[in-house]
């Protein structure tokens, strides 16, 4: 069950502070489904990806990518770089 | 099934002792009511008793030990469980379909031994029902075998 979709969910979560079990409480999942979608062993099904993204009140494909996310630490030099 | 007093069950290693457990301790209640039959045919029917009471409690010890292995995989493949609404999430289902669906031959064959041994041991009936019962009981407990065996590690909550 090891899926090819890449997500953002670890650093997401962890920027607004909430645990696995909260989050898992607003989608209808058990926490440890949680894990496994943010280890990549689980790729979830759509609804539950919109539900996720809801959570987080940002568009799905900020979430979940068919292609691997750009560094968080090299996006920010770009986005500094763009703003100087 | 997800009861937090049986935490100590949810990591690979202690699943895995629980499945060699489980496999020993259905292997040595099976012979030992083999036994009692074979002893009550040979008329020692002191001594068949005395292990048809050791297979009670050998069979008590089994369901607390499937209990357990049940509960360390969360009841992902308990069939009575799937159908409970609310009782699986997306992932415990796909997991519970899969499982199935690679134990589905493996436990084809195994029932059909389990069949055969009743029609074609039929004159000796202590080792048709040993076969029998080893064949059915290790086909109706792979799929629990099998997903508490390879189930991936889950993640502390944090």
């Amino acid at each position: 069950m090891t899926s090819t979709l890449h997500n953002r969910v670890a650093v997401l979560r962890t920027a607004r502070g909430a645990s696995r079990r909260e989050l898992a409480e607003f989608v209808g999942v058990n926490p440890q489904t949680i894990g496994f979608i943010e280890r990549g062993d689980y790729a979830p099904s759509l609804e539950l990806g919109l539900r996720i993204a809801a959570y987080f009140d940002v568009p799905v494909e900020l979430v979940f990518s068919l292609t691997p996310f750009e560094p968080l630490g090299e996006a920010l030099r770009r986005a500094g770089d763009a703003a100087r | 099934m997800n009861a937090p007093q049986l935490e100590w069950t949810r990591n690979r290693a202690t699943r895995r002792k629980l499945v060699s457990g489980s496999v020993m301790l259905s292997v040595i209640t099976v012979g030992t009511l083999a036994t009692a039959g074979l002893l009550d045919e040979a008329n020692r029917r002191g001594a068949a008793l005395a292990a048809l009471v050791a297979t009670g409690v050998l069979l008590l010890g089994w369901i607390l030990l499937t209990g357990c292995l049940n509960a360390s995989v969360r009841g992902t493949a308990d069939p009575y469980v799937a159908r409970l609404p609310g009782g699986h999430d997306e992932r415990q289902r796909l997991l519970h379909a899969d499982t199935y669906r690679r134990c589905y031959w493996p436990m084809l064959g195994l029932l059909s031994v389990a069949t055969v041994s009743v029609v074609v041991l039929r004159p000796g009936v202590a080792p048709s029902l040993a076969i029998f019962l080893a064949a059915y009981v290790a086909a109706v407990m792979m799929p629990l075998w099998t997903l508490s065996w390879t189930m991936p590690e889950e993640l502390i909550d944090g």
